[in-house]
């Protein structure tokens, strides 16, 4: 079930990511400003009620900062938020992404303070052999776990978008042609959500 | 007298703040300090702070804005010089900030929920 964050954030309808070196310095550098862009554009047409923007401040173990830390890791990574130790073990060649969501339990009310994404440094697909991903798989993954930064939970996953919880990789015939196969062999990129996943985001957002 | 909320103590401009009329923080100001600030404010009363101004730690508008509101809530005003409450954080502010969180502190608990995704399951070709 998703959670909604904070109120005092969740008020401005927006959130801040921000990018380590990892990011801006590999791989990932050009698929990061385009997954915010992205994201963007599935809010305004699904009206999700929060936009992302970056930031250039990196969230502190006080709670300032950016309200999202994206990274990228080969191996385990760190964070320290509101007291606790975030940690992440990323395979660097991998497939995957890893969001962390810092939640403060009040009574019976649980709100995201901050969230940490932590995607592989250098992910690979399977081409016979192995070889770098394309941009259009590195994109799919990243807007899939701002989705999560957003608010969506494990449970929130849909076989039917770009949300899917057990999505494959196919190989194109180079890089650009690498995509993410959903439910019912639709690829992605082109990145599409159903009705009901964007519900649940406006949901914790409006 | 020192700063007992996890937030804010051992933080050596807000502690100055507490003991110095001088040291108020005030608008045009940024750092850490005001963004502990900004962050008690959100925790307290769920102020809406501008995104910009939280990243760039800035004491801007709305977050003069939100202390002003905590003030007024609170009737925060210095007897001795005002007869109604500003937006800048002195020391009858920060007190009331560190105590209010310091309390916020002691009933809330963090948790950190983790969510691993593998995009890896098939690994044939793409046919777009």
């Amino acid at each position: 079930m998703a959670t909604a964050w904070e109120d005092s954030v969740k008020g401005t309808k927006k959130l801040t990511v921000f990018a380590g070196s990892s990011v801006t310095g590999g791989p990932w550098a050009s698929v990061f400003a385009l997954a915010l862009k992205e994201f963007n554009a599935l809010s305004a047409t699904h009206s999700f009620g929060v936009t992302l923007s970056a930031s250039t401040t990196a969230p502190d173990n006080n709670g300032g900062g950016a309200d999202v830390q994206f990274e990228a890791a080969n191996g385990s990574i760190s964070f320290q938020s509101f007291g606790a130790t975030v940690s992440v073990v990323a395979n660097g060649n991998g497939l995957s992404g890893d969001t962390q969501q810092v939640i403060s339990v009040l009574g019976t009310k649980r709100q995201i303070l901050k969230a940490f994404i932590v995607v592989p440094a250098t992910p690979q697909i399977n081409a016979n052999p192995p070889r770098a991903v394309g941009d259009g798989v590195k994109l799919v993954i990243a807007v899939h776990e701002l989705l999560h930064a957003a608010g969506l939970a494990n449970a929130d996953h849909n076989p039917n978008d770009l949300f899917n919880g057990f999505p494959q990789a196919r190989a194109g015939s180079k890089p650009a042609d690498d995509k993410i196969e959903v439910n019912q062999q639709k690829l992605v990129p082109p990145l599409f959500l159903t009705a009901q996943t964007a519900a649940k985001l406006k949901a914790v957002w409006t | 007298m020192s700063l007992r909320s996890r937030l804010f103590r051992g933080d050596s401009r807000l502690q100055a703040c507490l003991l110095s009329d001088p040291s108020h923080v005030k608008p045009g100001d940024a750092g850490d300090f005001v963004s502990k600030i900004q962050v008690a404010l959100g925790r307290l009363d769920d102020a809406r702070i501008d995104a910009l101004e939280r990243g760039a730690k800035r004491y801007g508008p709305t977050t003069a804005a939100a202390v002003l509101a905590y003030k007024r809530k609170r009737n925060i005003v210095n007897q001795s010089y005002q007869t109604q409450a500003d937006n800048i954080v002195g020391k009858m502010t920060i007190a009331s900030l560190d105590n209010e969180m310091a309390q916020q502190e002691q009933r809330t608990r963090i948790v950190v929920e983790s969510i691993s995704c593998r995009f890896d399951g098939g690994g044939g070709n793409a046919s777009a």
